[in-house]
């Protein structure tokens, strides 16, 4: 993507009826409505309104119009792409001279992109573009891509924080949780230290259950996790009526939620062990 | 009653447990008060925002919303006559935009807004004078922060370009002196905004007789969803909105916050009942053969349950109140990272405080908190008593 | 008041069975008793004989499967739980061996928890409890919590507690169980002390100290009553 540049008129306005993008092909002729012309409807719109294939439709950029009579070539599905998941209107396909021609703009675009030969040189070709043509702005593609991404990169930062906060509340409620078991179990402790069991081996025992309730735990929460990611992603897809995966459930997340899980686990169990051996034993089963 | 006294002092037997469980639940109840903020905040500051200025209505081209798209309303000196016909209509402000580029070393892009100096309800000046009072002549501008943060002030002079015209330059643009700063309500994150009027963007950006938008004023008493009606079977081919109807649009297009806070609004009252559950199962199943023994004494089983609730209330009290000044200060922390938010006017509060959400949030904590610790209560008193007593005594 | 035969407790052919893991335990089985006004009851019998099983029936804590217990003239399984629950309330004392105190309530308070119950307003309660306390032996202990006191002085508020509502009968569950001789003598010569001014008082108990300083004995034996 770093080889191509967008060229970008200073505003990038479409056409009103319906966001409309075109395809140059130099041998058609762009009088839309004296030829027979065909057009693609997206899936979602295609859909709604009960569009097929071989179906005519009339289309036009005035509500109050005739519009051109044109016949629908096929049924397309829109890439996957995040920043269009809020788009309210549906879109067509149309060859370029034709849209052009249907808004008023004839020999107008609003961005066209470049595909360069060296795309090491993209910064040097955008400066003399901008120079040649100086009402436009020309990005390199992978800044467009930056800009593009802002929302969900801001998205990205409030799941972080809301990630923090949760965490923080599950570690209290470790903690809390570990304090009362400490104290149900005193007596037992202390009972297993007057028959002669040693502080080691009880410590290990302790840490061992904490480490087993904290993998299986963890493993659990992978588990509905996982379940979670696949009912966000069927209840989103279904919602927008798109194939874009809002959910997914990486490898290196599934570690990182293994490593906080048995982390937090250990040390919260630990800490409890230590203290339940720290009870004076004769004094808690002499009580 | 002398066993609610109990409650209180129960609590402070386990200093370190409900100190604990106070804080576990303090956390739950910041969230759930920033969950409520944020479910209904965007919703409430945005209507603030639309009704700052006092018009009540917004009119755009067929199928936009305003700024949406390039789209404007042709004809607009007949579609304002024939708006302001209606006796409901005090006043119809038109406003043009467009984005221009300033002339200088790196040709920042400038959102333009073309505005009539005696009705516009876009700006609201800080310093300098309105474009009402030009008294540089025709071709006064008033600019935003982020350009006065470029070093332009009053008095000075700038040049502004239309776009995509690098093959007829000398005739789309316009040279500005630079009358009033403002504070532009509608403006995003970072966006460099500037007003003029509307004639003279119109004739640089040639687009004589339209607008991108019409601000309408209602008159006192006028229903705006009786006026929207009126005018959408008068001008078809509008968009015509009132603010609450505009409010509805953008909470469907922001409706990820809005299923993210129920959801985890649900979750932190879920944590709350399952913490205090926790705790309270635990310390009453400590208590079982006390709970047996003053059950044979005679006190009854209402008194138990009064106290058990009481001491949960207790719990809950105290952890709404941490709780809820947490939530305030996280909510700013959230807040500044979601002020990032492109697209969205900088005056939009994503978290609004209102005494009603945090009275809210301490009532579903405490609500929670007390009826949690009520099922292990019960069971607790529906314990046969003699068979408690028998396997709690040696 | 007193019951049909004139006592103060009269049980005919108690029973009290209940399943554990499949089996039928008959804890109690058969007993016939009477208790006067102004006994001093010891019901002894080796662990597991029924005695705690016995007491919590003749007290109204538990009702039997057979036969019938009047207390106070009330025969005790006719009433609903709520209605025994007050008449242990008012007419019933009971004292554990593990005290069963609140710990985070003073001696005083402890004591008034009965009173504060059945409704009796404050002045009454706190003049009640000091005098209760006093007569207990623990005048000066009234504002130290369970924590503070030995485990003597902590039986001593518990006996304090049952008398609150001047009960008929004042009931006791191996109340020196958790006490060494020397304070289970303590215990016993306030028991002794108390009847002398007419409280009526049954004990269950394997401590024979307490049971040779009772004024009667009754020796029970796998649910029954020993001859």
């Amino acid at each position: 993507m770093t080889g191509l540049l967008l060229v970008l008129s200073a505003g990038s306005f479409i056409a009103p009826l319906a966001s409309v993008e075109g395809v140059w092909t130099q041998d058609t002729h762009p009088l839309p409505c004296r030829v027979a012309t065909s057009i693609l409807v997206e899936r979602s719109l295609a859909a709604d309104i009960g569009l097929s294939p071989g179906d005519s439709v009339d289309v036009g950029s005035d509500p109050a119009g005739p519009g051109c009579r044109v016949m629908i070539a096929g049924v397309y599905e829109p890439d996957a792409d995040p920043s269009e998941l809020a788009r309210e209107r549906p879109r067509i396909l149309m060859h370029l001279p034709e849209v052009a021609a249907m808004a008023g703009r004839e020999d107008e675009v609003d961005r066209f992109s470049i595909r360069l030969r060296d795309p090491a040189g993209a910064d040097d070709v955008a400066r003399d573009l901008v120079a040649l043509m100086p009402g436009t702005r020309v990005l390199r593609a992978d800044v467009v891509a930056a800009r593009a991404s802002t929302t969900f990169e801001v998205v990205r930062r409030f799941h972080r924080a809301i990630g923090i906060i949760t965490i923080t509340a599950g570690g209290v409620f470790l903690a809390c949780i570990m304090t009362l078991k400490v104290q149900e179990r005193r007596s037992q402790v202390a009972a297993l230290r007057l028959v002669g069991v040693s502080r080691k081996t009880l410590l290990s025992w302790l840490i061992l259950e904490a480490a087993l309730v904290s993998v299986f735990g963890g493993i659990l929460g992978i588990g509905i996790g996982s379940l979670a990611s696949r009912l966000i992603n069927g209840f989103y897809q279904r919602a927008y009526q798109t194939t874009l995966e809002f959910s997914i459930v990486t490898t290196e997340t599934v570690w990182i939620g293994l490593v906080l899980a048995v982390s937090l686990g250990l040390i919260a169990g630990a800490v409890g062990a230590v203290r339940l051996l720290q009870v004076d034993a004769l004094a808690e089963v002499g009580r | 009653m002398l066993i609610l006294r109990y409650s209180a002092r129960e609590l402070l037997r386990h200093p370190i447990r409900s100190g604990l469980a106070i804080l576990g639940v303090a956390v739950a109840c910041a969230m759930l008060l920033d969950m409520l903020m944020l479910g209904g905040g965007l919703n409430s500051s945005f209507e603030s925002l639309l009704t700052t200025a006092g018009y009540e209505l917004r009119v755009a081209p067929a199928g936009t919303l305003p700024f949406d798209t390039g789209a404007t309303i042709s004809d607009l000196q007949t579609v304002r006559t024939g708006m302001q016909r209606l006796d409901e209509i005090d006043g119809v402000a038109p406003v043009l935009g467009a984005n221009l580029l300033l002339e200088g070393p790196d040709r920042p892009r400038v959102f333009v807004l073309g505005v009539d100096p005696a009705d516009q309800g876009i700006y609201r000046l800080e310093a300098g004078e309105d474009l009402r009072s030009e008294a540089r002549g025709e071709r006064g501008i008033v600019i935003d922060r982020e350009l006065t943060d470029r070093g332009l002030a009053i008095g000075d002079t700038i040049m502004l370009q239309a776009p995509g015209s690098f093959a007829d330059a000398r005739s789309r643009r316009g040279e500005f002196t630079i009358v009033g700063i403002a504070d532009f309500l509608y403006s995003s994150v970072g966006e460099r905004s500037a007003a003029v009027s509307l004639g003279t963007l119109a004739e640089i950006t040639d687009q004589p007789d339209e607008a991108s938008l019409l601000m309408v004023r209602l008159a006192e008493g006028a229903d705006p969803e009786d006026v929207v009606a009126r005018l959408r079977s008068d001008f078809p081919g509008l968009e015509i909105a009132s603010v609450g109807q505009l409010v509805e649009r953008a909470a469907q297009r922001l409706s990820y916050f809005r299923q993210l806070a129920v959801i985890l609004g649900t979750v932190s009252l879920i944590v709350t009942t399952l913490l205090i559950g926790t705790i309270m199962a635990i310390s009453i199943n400590d208590r079982y053969g006390t709970i047996a023994a003053l059950r044979a004494i005679g006190i009854s089983r209402r008194s138990l349950v009064a106290a058990f609730a009481l001491e949960s209330l207790l719990l809950s009290l105290a952890a709404a109140t941490i709780g809820l000044a947490l939530g305030l200060l996280v909510a700013g922390q959230l807040e500044s990272i979601l002020s990032d938010f492109p697209g969205l006017p900088a005056a939009i509060r994503f978290f609004v405080l209102d005494p009603g959400r945090v009275g809210l949030a301490a009532a579903g904590v405490i609500a929670a908190g007390v009826l949690a610790a009520l099922v292990p209560a019960i069971r607790a008193m529906n314990a046969p008593i003699a068979s408690t007593l028998h396997r709690e005594e040696p | 008041m007193i019951g049909p035969q004139g006592a103060l407790v009269e049980a005919s052919d108690v029973r009290r069975e209940y399943r554990l893991k499949g089996d039928l335990i008959q804890a109690v089985n058969g007993v016939s008793l009477e208790i006067q006004a102004g006994d001093f009851l010891a019901i002894v019998g080796p662990s597991g004989s029924g005695k705690s099983t016995l007491l919590h029936l003749l007290g109204a804590v538990d009702t039997p499967t057979g036969g019938i217990i009047y207390l106070d003239g009330i025969d005790v399984a006719s009433m609903s739980d709520p209605e025994r629950a007050r008449f242990r309330l008012e007419h019933v004392g009971l004292v554990f061996q593990r005290f069963h105190l609140l710990p985070m309530l003073t001696a005083m308070e402890n004591v008034e928890l009965p009173m504060a119950e059945a409704g009796v307003s404050r002045r009454e309660r706190r003049e009640r409890a000091a005098e209760l306390l006093e007569r207990v032996g623990l005048a000066n202990r009234m504002r130290h919590r369970p924590g503070e006191i030995s485990g003597g002085q902590r039986q001593r508020v518990a006996v304090a507690r049952a008398l609150a509502n001047r009960p008929s009968l004042l009931l006791a569950d191996e109340p020196t169980g958790e006490l060494d001789q020397k304070t289970s003598g303590e215990v016993l010569e306030l028991f002794q002390s108390l009847n002398a001014d007419g409280t009526s008082i049954a004990v269950a108990t394997h401590d024979l100290q307490l049971a040779e300083g009772a004024r009667k004995r009754l020796v029970l034996v796998d649910g029954r009553i020993r001859e």
